[in-house]
């Protein structure tokens, strides 16, 4: 099986559906991928986004060299809703895809229990919260 | 794919409305803490917050055609 070491390789689609979500509440095409206001009190180093959040980055900064001025979009935790509650359709049900289908998935197979989620769909969600067996796995896109 | 368990506990991890570097930042409901796939690595490390450090590791995935994937796994489930 080939493996997806990185999950940069799904994000160009997120980011478009990420920029159509900020697009509907700015008008300045360089506000839209901006960085959130970056505050220094004492030694912390701090991160607003767009819901009025703060996020403490100092930590982020000194230890992995990470640039408080980078963070961007800062749209805030409520922004995109993870999967919590994911359903699925069994081999056999009516709505399962025919074999010849040809849309991507993010799939895996963990405690032999195999899975697949729709890219169309993760690149919306980002994260789903899962259990597979004894297992609890986030699949992120 | 990534592991959400951490000593005995079970995180719930979605997106923080943050990226870098043209990557998502998450975080975790329970701490808050923030995860992120640090180029190079293999799974999530926690940036800043209560976790700090600490390592979420990563389950063998693979974006893929439905085809190609169901025609190995015929036993597989997809989201709805």
């Amino acid at each position: 099986m080939m493996r997806m070491r990185d999950m940069r390789i799904g994000m160009p689609g997120t980011l478009v559906v990420l920029l159509g979500i900020v697009a509907g509440c700015t008008t300045g095409a360089d506000e839209i991928a901006g960085a959130g206001d970056v505050a220094e009190e004492g030694d912390k180093i701090f991160i607003t986004d767009r819901s009025g959040k703060s996020w403490e980055v100092s930590h982020a900064k000194e230890a992995y060299g990470l640039q408080p001025e980078l963070f961007q979009f800062g749209l805030g935790p409520d922004a995109i809703r993870p999967i919590n509650n994911a359903r699925f359709h069994e081999p056999g049900d009516a709505g399962y895809p025919g074999s010849e289908e040809t849309f991507l998935v993010l799939a895996t197979r963990i405690s032999d229990d195999a899975r697949a989620y729709r890219i169309t769909t993760m690149s919306r969600n980002e994260v789903a919260n899962e259990v597979f067996g004894d297992n609890h796995v986030a699949p992120a896109y | 794919m990534y592991s959400r368990e951490i000593d005995d506990d079970v995180l719930t991890l979605a997106s923080s409305g943050w990226t870098y570097d043209f990557t998502f930042v998450l975080y975790d409901n329970q701490t808050e803490s923030l995860w992120y796939h640090l180029q190079g690595t293999t799974g999530l490390t926690c940036i800043s917050g209560f976790y700090q450090d600490r390592f979420l590791p990563e389950f063998e995935s693979v974006k893929t055609r439905w085809s190609t994937w169901v025609a190995e796994n015929p036993d597989t489930r997809i989201m709805r």
